[in-house]
């Protein structure tokens, strides 16, 4: 378990000798379709040190763990593991190399005990698959007092806590006896004190040998634990090396890249006397997820709101519209000073809100339909006419007429859903909620999934829709969006908003900086 | 979570129009495909099958298949399953029989008054509803599958059946509802006596004439209320959706919950409905009327074409399924196939048609 501490600054890999680390790429090249998800990068895993992996959504960070889990197979690039090249044929021959992923979701067993868990198909048997029990018993705890984590063997999984089960992944992943072992956000369920157990153990880990990745939008935790850092922007890497000779400042930069200064949309001129906010959200919480959110929104205002994965960002949406399925949603929502009966979707809409979420094709359309269909759904009591007949006429002219308006492509209104593009599919999921006539839009991702063609089209109608008076709440993680769209920005952190922007004080370094740091950029640029 | 990178978007594929058509109604297509290959084997079988008065009397032993298989397609295309029904049309029979029969007895099956038969028409209607809206509420609340709780409430209503006849047939209902049952009033003119018009030269002769059960016409308004709840009503829309997509429906501001009740409210309904037909059909009550008609009706309505996850079927099409299931029952009748014989040719055919439907999605999927 030799450390290589040959590295001189950043983009040195070329320094290496093979031998020294344990895996490395060079070149590597994966197309789907027509994105470009890696361009030729270089990537190197050494044993006993841990290695972050950094860059905004949609860098390639994913693409390039899946490749080294063998679930990829690179388009080109050559792939060395101990020197030796390599060519997996699947996950399982990763897996049989010894290359480990622990996976962002916790996906255990929850009925089954967390002995059972660590060991599943990997059981010591006496043949015929009848288990030692002894055997089991003692290994899992063997494993347990290694990694000193305090949980009963016989306790059922789904009874505890996020971070137990966390770390019960982790060491079921250890128990395999990697040599390369990757985490994907092994953090982003956690709450800060948990954190810190997790990081231990991370240290541990690559401190009995294994050579760790660690991907993770919490850079402060990358600095904390991390050896050495890769930072990957657009399908390259951009920056490389100990995380000793570099700063955060550093890398934030190197995240978001030298970008163009896009056009920002002028400011919602503010209507006179309109003082009062057309939108209230006050106490907003899920137990465990959101945290008292406050916020105001004002006519004709675009709110962002962003944040890193698990930051509650997910279920923020939701939240406001009264959908969130576990039931224990807390809060109040105020339009125009008058409460919105919480949890009930049905009334929120009635209330004038719109929801455009962030998974068009499991919670926006129903895609069998037809788009006549899937525009008239919220409003069907429109066209109900006596004896509760529906006037389908009126609801094809209401569909041709949005189809005309947002330049929907569709063979016509009676077109199936899933017969459209990505792009298409969401100016239906648009025109469906235009037609409820929403004083307040709420949206999430709404240009996530589509080309960029389609992209500008979306935000040109969010545009026209702000002009009309429309206050629109944007949750999104696209910088970009943000940075063009929005009047004022406010930035989630593990739950809570910590930060708002506002005018010029809207770029892609202070909300990456307050994403990922839970505070703002202190030094203004 | 790494990355929210969106994965590589297939380009949008555009069926020709007649393509999609013909796929969406291929199921449509097979099933009158068997059909006529049913309708075939039984006329070769007996060359009476087609015979106007045989296909009257078969008709109308399958009203009450065909009355509760409206409201199970319903049900089903909520999404949700109602396998209570057998024993709601037995309890719905059974407290029909006790009012008109015992509960003022009369010396004859001529004597009852009018109020007391108007009474046990009416009281039944809302027991299936009654249930359903329990169920319903269960369902949807405590969130249990509803095949399980309906499970709860067949053995419920099953014993509440034979509490109610005490374990004993209940004859001598009333004439009148005999005689709606049992009587053939309309005759339904059918041009298709080509022999007949062969052998005598006038046109007249092309006709046949179909006496039909009176109860037929029950199932038949059953029908046209059941098509246009569904197909033009903005109800049968909502129904639609939640079946199709739970979650798009309720953030689209549909009460799912309150579809779902409704749904169970309505199988309900076409259960007590199918009750009080079949009493005034046979013109007696039996303990075990309508014992094991929930499987038979399910599967009625799975071979016309209902998808088994919800969303997807048409209510005419379980017409379709129904004549299938009860031509099945009639052939293995004629073939003098032994009845202890029937339940399992009955059963072979459910898993046949829900195999084929699993194969189809599989194959509708893969595109």
């Amino acid at each position: 378990m030799q450390a290589s501490n040959d590295r001189a600054g950043i983009r040195a890999e070329g320094a290496h000798s093979p031998a020294a680390g344990l895996l490395r790429c060079r070149g590597l090249v994966k197309s789907f379709a027509a994105v470009k998800a890696l361009r030729g990068v270089d990537f190197a895993i050494d044993a006993s040190r841990v290695r972050g992996l950094v860059g905004e959504n949609g860098a390639g960070k994913s693409t390039l763990v899946k490749i080294i889990a063998g679930v990829y197979a690179p388009d080109a690039g050559t792939f060395d593991l101990e020197g030796r090249p390599m060519h997996f044929s699947g996950a399982d021959d990763a897996l049989a190399r010894r290359i480990v992923t622990v996976h962002q979701d916790i996906n255990l067993i929850q009925t089954m005990t967390v002995a059972e868990n660590l060991l599943l198909n990997n059981e010591p048997t006496y043949g015929f698959g009848v288990i030692r029990r002894r055997a089991m018993a003692d290994k899992v705890s063997q494993l347990l007092r290694l990694y000193e984590i305090d949980v009963d063997p016989d306790a059922v999984v789904s009874e505890l806590p996020n971070d137990l089960k966390k770390m019960v992944q982790i060491v079921k992943g250890v128990s395999l006896d990697p040599k390369i072992l990757i985490l994907d956000e092994p953090t982003s369920s956690l709450t800060e004190s948990e954190v810190q157990v997790a990081l231990r153990l991370i240290r541990r880990l690559a401190e009995s040998g294994v050579g760790v990745v660690l991907i993770s939008h919490y850079l402060n935790e990358i600095f904390a634990v991390c050896d050495d850092l890769t930072v990957m922007r657009d399908g390259e890497v951009v920056a490389d090396g100990p995380v000793a000779e570099t700063s955060l400042t550093k890398v934030v930069t190197a995240m978001v890249g030298r970008h163009v200064e896009t056009q920002r949309r002028a400011a919602a001129p503010r209507q006179k006397g309109a003082s009062a906010p057309l939108m209230r959200v006050e106490q907003l919480c899920i137990p465990g997820r959101l945290d008292a959110i406050n916020f105001e929104l004002g006519h004709g205002e675009v709110l962002g709101i962003t944040g890193l994965a698990g930051s509650g960002l997910g279920e923020l949406a939701k939240a406001i519209f009264g959908a969130e399925a576990s039931g224990r949603l807390g809060g109040r929502v105020f339009i125009e000073d008058i409460l919105v009966p919480p949890r009930d979707p049905a009334a929120s809409l009635k209330a004038g809100l719109a929801l455009i979420t962030g998974d068009r094709r499991r919670e926006g359309l129903l895609l069998d339909f037809t788009l006549k269909e899937n525009i008239c759904l919220p409003i069907l009591s429109r066209f109900t006419g006596a004896a509760g007949s529906l006037d389908g006429s009126a609801m094809t002219e209401a569909t041709a007429r949005n189809i005309t308006r947002l330049h929907i492509r569709a063979p016509g209104p009676e077109a199936l859903a899933s017969q459209l593009s990505g792009g298409n599919q969401q100016k239906v999921l648009f025109a469906k909620w235009l037609e409820t006539r929403p004083k307040v839009f709420v949206m999430e991702d709404p240009t996530i999934g589509i080309d960029v063609g389609a992209k500008a089209e979306i935000r040109a109608i969010i545009d026209e829709i702000a002009a009309a008076g429309v206050g629109i709440v944007l949750i999104t993680t696209e910088l970009e969006e943000l940075v063009t769209l929005c009047d004022r920005v406010l930035v989630m952190f593990r739950g809570q908003l910590v930060t708002e922007l506002t005018g010029t004080a809207i770029r892609r370094e202070s909300i990456l900086h307050a994403a990922a740091c839970g505070e703002e950029l202190a030094v203004p640029a | 979570m790494t990355s929210v990178t969106s994965p590589p978007q297939a380009p949008a594929l555009e069926p020709s129009r007649l393509t999609s058509r013909l796929k969406r109604s291929y199921s449509l297509i097979q099933a009158l495909a068997v059909l006529l290959a049913l309708i075939i084997l039984m006329q070769i079988a007996n060359d009476r099958f087609l015979s106007p008065v045989n296909i009257g009397n078969l008709l109308g032993q399958m009203t009450v298949m065909l009355i509760v298989a409206a409201g199970m397609t319903i049900v089903m295309i909520a999404g949700e399953f109602d396998v209570g029904v057998g024993s709601v049309v037995g309890l719905s029979a059974a407290v029909a029989g006790w009012i008109m029969v015992r509960w003022f007895p009369v010396p004859t099956a001529d004597d009852q008054v009018w109020w007391i038969i108007a009474l046990g028409l009416t009281v039944p209607l809302f027991i299936g509803p009654l249930i359903g809206f329990f169920a319903g509420l269960v369902v949807t609340k405590a969130l249990i599958p509803s095949f399980i709780v309906t499970l709860g409430t067949l053995m419920m209503a099953r014993s509440l059946t034979l509490v109610v006849t005490q374990g004993q047939p209940i004859p001598d209902i009333p004439n009148v509802i005999r005689a709606f049952g049992q009587g053939r009033w309309v005759q339904l003119p059918l041009p298709f006596n080509v022999g007949g018009l062969l052998e005598t030269g006038s046109l007249a002769d092309l006709i046949v004439w179909l006496p039909l059960q009176n109860i037929i016409w029950v199932a038949v308004v059953v029908y046209a209320a059941a098509w246009f709840l569904m197909e033009r009503t903005s109800f049968g829309k909502r129904v639609y959706a939640v079946g199709s997509n739970r979650t798009v429906a309720m953030l689209s501001g549909i009460r799912a919950d309150r579809v779902k009740i409704i749904c169970l409210m309505i199988v309900g309904f076409t259960a007590s409905l199918g009750g009080l037909v079949s009493i005034s059909r046979l013109g007696a009550v039996s303990p075990n009327t309508g014992e094991g008609l929930e499987f038979e009706v399910i599967a009625a309505v799975v071979i016309g074409g209902t998808s088994l996850s919800g969303g997807q079927g048409r209510v005419l099409r379980t017409i379709i399924g129904v004549v299938i299931i009860a031509l099945t029952r009639n052939f293995l009748n004629l073939a003098r196939i032994e009845i202890f014989w029937q339940g399992f040719a009955t059963g072979a055919i459910i898993l046949a048609a829900v195999l084929l439907e699993a194969l189809q999605r599989r194959i509708s999927r893969r595109h």
